[in-house]
């Protein structure tokens, strides 16, 4: 009867034994999870290629992330982004000062910035700073985490709070880069922000934030 | 495998992932599912090949393959600029951090495990004919 649970067993044991090292959770810090942000990276440029047909410059030699988020940094690479005669920039690893901040309009605690992994922003945001909530146009979360938690959805609920009012306005990219067929949003200012994430569970969690402009981008390798 | 032999398996593999630093994958609360108003926990048959799914997701996001065919793409993106052909990931003070470098392991785990789980599908059906 408990043939094939032992034999289960064994092959279990004989896979750790042989990729224990490959198979250990990967914590060096730096480097966590990087790779999938590039991933990320790279389906966002799909997406702004195909919904407005932007033309892309990488500005810089290797493609740079952080270690930790920070300011607008153009010592490090980024990319310009442009059509329909504007330009928007994107670059990784940045905080972004916050809606609650700014309606103080008071030094910050450190309440008054949230890290986003890819952010489009305005170009006029001046090297060595942060941008506001109002110079996003698009942030994207990326979670390579294996197993999508509950506490993921939470976060990005609190990130889209602080970064726009509940309101119905125009996506604000769509007004920097079409002409006609401009959509609309629960979100003022209307910046789109999304969570990638690869475990397909994370799908059932979509229809709420939905409401508040959050999309869920179930994005697998 | 009844239900019973597919615990005892889950809590082998609950064993080795937390041996290994994987407490995500190892928590059987992320596997419940919601139906109607509540969760449930699901099989533990279906929690074990949950965990080893998991793991697979893990070692892809972290595969030279993703690495490589990510550089690629990018290259085919850029209209403007010499494509980078290294990510290099750096402290915000300036200094270089580290050069983005996947593991050569990946590959060979990432196609045994697929195998152990193709292999445990045949072992639980082969388990209920003997």
């Amino acid at each position: 009867m408990s043939w094939a649970k032992d034999q289960a067993k064994t092959e279990i044991e004989n896979f750790f034994k042989n990729h224990g090292v490959s198979a250990r959770r990967q914590t060096s810090g730096a480097s966590d999870g990087k790779i999938y942000e590039l991933f990320c990276l790279v389906e966002t440029l799909v997406w702004l290629k195909s919904e407005y047909g932007v033309h892309i410059k990488f500005i810089g030699k290797t493609m740079d992330f952080k270690a930790s988020p920070g300011n607008i940094d153009r010592n490090r690479s980024y990319f310009e982004i442009s059509a329909n005669h504007s330009t928007v920039e994107l670059h990784t690893d940045i905080e972004i000062k916050t809606l609650g901040s700014t309606i103080l309009n008071q030094a910050s605690d450190n309440s008054g910035y949230h890290e986003t992994d890819l952010v489009v922003i305005a170009p006029s945001v001046k090297d060595g700073q942060k941008p506001a909530h109002d110079d996003l146009f698009l942030g994207v979360e990326c979670k390579a985490h294996a197993n999508f938690q509950k506490q993921i959805v939470k976060q990005v609920l609190g990130i889209r709070r602080e970064l726009s009012f509940l309101d119905r306005t125009f996506v604000t990219l769509d007004v920097m880069f079409k002409t006609n067929g401009v959509h609309f949003i629960n979100a003022n200012p209307g910046s789109l922000y999304w969570l990638a994430f690869t475990d397909p569970k994370g799908m059932n969690y979509r229809a709420s934030p939905s409401a508040f402009g959050i999309e869920f981008k179930n994005w697998t390798p | 495998m009844d239900e019973a032999e597919w615990g005892e398996v889950v809590e082998f593999l609950r064993a080795k992932f937390v041996e290994l630093g994987h407490f995500e994958i190892a928590d059987i609360r992320n596997y419940e599912v919601r139906e109607s108003s509540e969760l449930i926990t699901p099989s533990s048959r279906d929690i074990a090949f949950g965990m080893l799914k998991a793991l697979d997701r893990e070692l892809a996001v972290q595969s030279p393959e993703l690495y490589n065919n990510s550089l690629l793409r990018l290259k085919k993106l850029i209209d403007t600029g010499e494509a980078p052909s290294e990510v290099v990931i750096w402290a915000n003070k300036g200094e270089r951090v580290e050069r983005l470098v996947p593991l050569d392991g990946i590959p060979d785990a990432q196609r045994e495990l697929k195998e152990l789980i193709k292999t445990l599908a045949d072992l639980d059906s082969r388990g209920e004919q003997r």
